[in-house]
């Protein structure tokens, strides 16, 4: 497969808002998690959460210094969800590093996927409790901020994009699947760049509870502190910690990039997908290892070359083990493995497109960022740095996004400026 | 209610929708669209003051009404 570049990202994690913050704090190893409360009736639910720190979004994008009719435009939209102005924010940092505003793209040759579903939980259950007692009222915009579609038309709307747009889902994979697909539709050649935006899954009380109820999510503790209870490839693991995670990262062809004078360092080169024939939420070590395998077959890479593997690692006790030996089973012999849930928690739909980019920052930068809590690691033949950051060369990264029903993905990525030295 | 109250009802929902108008001279003789309300706003408008005024008029009464004036106009005479 054509190599296909990195053009710009942008993000909003619970430990920085925006690229270069986000990139100190995966250098740092700070995590930042906390307790996410609900009242219910008279009850008080509680647990355990990544969140974003509250901030003034329309001060943020202002701080962009972009044109003015476009951040005037930016700070204006009204009626949206939470993630989906997220969105626009982490949208309009990567056209930014990607110097779109200064050399443009032909319109109708850039398009934008976003990935996840169902993304839009507790602002719909916002607008159902606020008019369940006057029905007559209803807001009319809900009619179109309902679809997760409606960050597609925002964005397309705000940077001009006039090639196809729609979201993928994939639960947990979702994002990784939106680059997957990406990928190939530039491939094709159908494309010059892809918007790929993963808006922030904002739960409600709903969905932590089902999670909770389900197993899948860690409880709070007495014992462990909230900033202790997210433990991939620990043996403490007690389930995942949700993370609230917005990223986008705009993909281009290397014809495209080189038109515009762009001298991108870290380019998609493969991915694989596949699933497991199982509506459960169970992993598969052969259908997890099938999409490594596909990833990599899709580059035509030997799995010895890959030096970094940004694993999915939620902290499910099967998940974890399940990867591990996923990973053995692909031939994968990589220098160095991590789980950024250990920092951001995990994000679900959005988890797949902001590990992602934490791979890049990592390749860009030279580092692999610790996994936190790692006190009595798993067994494994993985190499898992735990005491800060270590310097390293990667050439080769996969990040893996495996979601429920058996959804499996991986994402193979390439540092140019170590591979055409 | 006087047209006066109503008027200034309407005024706060578009600031609401427009904030920047809150600085603008502008007339309620203006056509909405001028105003800068596409046609989604321009529901939602109406629905805030339905609200507001807690009335239910029907949303077809202010089919033909194209500016605060005609709005205010329609509530006087249907509220």
């Amino acid at each position: 497969m054509a190599a296909i570049e990195v053009s710009g990202c942008g993000a909003i994690t619970p430990i920085g808002l925006g690229i270069n913050a986000f990139k100190d704090a995966l250098k740092n190893g700070n995590g930042n998690f906390s307790i996410q409360e609900f009242t219910h009736g008279d009850a008080l639910f509680q647990f355990p959460a990544a969140l974003i720190e509250p901030f003034d979004l329309k001060q943020k994008i202002a701080e962009l210094e972009l044109p003015e009719d476009v951040s005037k435009k930016a700070r204006r939209y009204r009626n949206i969800s939470l993630g989906t102005s997220y969105a626009i924010y982490c949208a309009l940092e990567a056209w930014k590093n990607a110097d779109l505003f200064n050399t443009a793209i032909d319109s109708e040759r850039i398009a934008i996927i976003a990935g996840g579903s169902n993304t839009q939980l507790q602002d719909s259950l916002d607008i159902h409790q606020k008019y369940n007692e006057k029905m007559k009222f209803m807001n009319p915009n809900h009619a179109m901020n309902l679809f997760d579609t409606d960050v597609n038309g925002v964005l397309s709307e705000l940077l001009n994009i006039r090639g196809e747009g729609y979201s993928v889902g994939g639960a947990s994979a979702s994002s990784n699947v939106a680059l997957v697909h990406a990928q190939r539709l530039l491939s094709a050649g159908l494309y010059d760049a892809i918007l790929v935006v993963a808006p922030m899954i904002n739960l409600s009380l709903f969905e932590y509870q089902s999670f909770s109820n389900l197993g899948a999510m860690s409880l709070l503790s007495d014992e462990l502190s909230p900033s202790e209870l997210c433990r991939p490839f620990d043996n403490g693991h007690r389930g995942f910690v949700y993370g609230q995670n917005t990223g986008c990262i705009l993909l281009e062809t290397a014809e495209s990039a080189a038109k515009r004078s762009r001298q991108n360092k870290i380019a998609i080169v493969g991915g694989g997908n596949s699933l497991d024939a199982n509506r459960n939420p169970n992993p598969s070590v052969e259908g997890e290892s099938r999409a490594i395998t596909n990833a990599l077959q899709s580059a035509d890479l030997e799995p010895g070359l890959v030096d970094y593997i940004n694993l999915h690692g939620t902290a499910s006790a099967l998940g974890d083990e399940t990867e591990l030996n996923a990973v053995k089973m692909s031939g994968l012999k990589p220098q160095y493995a991590n789980s950024t849930k250990s920092l951001i928690g995990h994000g679900l739909t959005a988890a797949g497109l902001t590990e992602a980019i934490a791979t890049i920052i990592q390749m860009e930068e030279g580092f692999i960022h610790q996994s936190n809590n790692m006190t009595d690691p798993m067994a494994s033949e993985l190499n898992f740095p735990t005491e800060g950051a270590v310097q390293a060369d990667i050439s080769y990264a996969l990040s893996n996004g495996f979601g429920f029903g058996g959804i499996n993905t991986s994402i193979l990525l390439e540092n140019l400026s170590q591979t055409k030295k | 209610m006087t047209k006066d109250e109503i008027l200034d009802v309407l005024k706060t929902n578009l600031y609401e929708i427009i904030p920047e108008l809150e600085d603008e001279e502008f007339s309620v003789n203006e056509k909405l669209v001028d105003l800068g309300l596409n046609s989604i706003d321009r529901g939602e408008l109406i629905t805030l003051t339905l609200e507001s005024l807690d009335s239910d008029v029907s949303r077809i009464e202010f089919v033909k009404a194209q500016t605060i004036q005609e709005l205010a106009d329609v509530f006087i005479e249907k509220v």
